[in-house]
């Protein structure tokens, strides 16, 4: 891989954790907050997540017009939303609802030092692991 | 079939696009769009039992 591409692959993930910390969205508190929508609900994740999905496809629109060969973009195709979809990302969900974390701001808080992250990432690589053994989940 | 170990699970787990659905739903995957709407209502309805049996 060109150094150039690894250079950009780092400022990319500056730019994420930078964008996580400003928003808020490192913070498991704040997660809960939007996420309890019948109690006292905090709607900041709707509007940074709502930001992020523009600015993305604001830029993956602009690039696949540029049509440069040595773009690699990610595809847009859909793969089927089969049993498998539908009950991992149900079991996500749940693990999202009661921990406030979800994979990008807990490494966020690893490099934090975050005792909550210490203990959920380690946790979250051993579901990952089982169910890719036990449950033939390969992506 | 390929047999992972704890890392590479790790990293796929959080690297794969259907792992990163909530970002890939600005492309209008049908997938991503799906995934999406089922982990925020499972961890809404998670949400609101855990503060009902808590409280």
């Amino acid at each position: 891989m060109k150094a150039g591409k690894l250079v950009l692959f780092f400022l990319a993930g500056g730019l994420f954790g930078m964008g996580l910390a400003i928003s808020g969205m490192t913070d498991p508190a704040r997660v809960i907050g939007f996420l309890n929508v019948f109690g006292a609900w905090d709607p900041a994740l709707l509007f940074v997540m709502a930001g992020a999905v523009g600015v993305y496809g604001l830029g993956m629109l602009i690039l696949r017009r540029v049509k440069n060969q040595n773009l690699e973009l990610p595809s847009a195709a859909s793969s089927p939303i089969d049993r498998q979809l539908v009950i991992g990302s149900a079991i996500f969900g749940m693990g999202w609802g009661l921990g406030g974390f979800c994979p990008g701001p807990t490494l966020a808080n690893l490099g934090a030092l975050r005792i909550e992250a210490l203990l959920f990432v380690p946790a979250m690589a051993i579901g990952m692991f089982l169910a890719q053994r036990f449950f033939g989940a390969d992506r | 079939m390929h047999r992972y170990t704890l890392w590479q699970a790790l990293i796929g787990g959080i690297l794969t696009p259907r792992a990163m659905s909530c970002l890939s739903v600005g492309m209008g995957a049908k997938d991503s769009i799906a995934a999406t709407l089922m982990f925020m209502v499972a961890a809404m309805v998670t949400v609101f039992i855990y503060n009902r049996v808590a409280l």
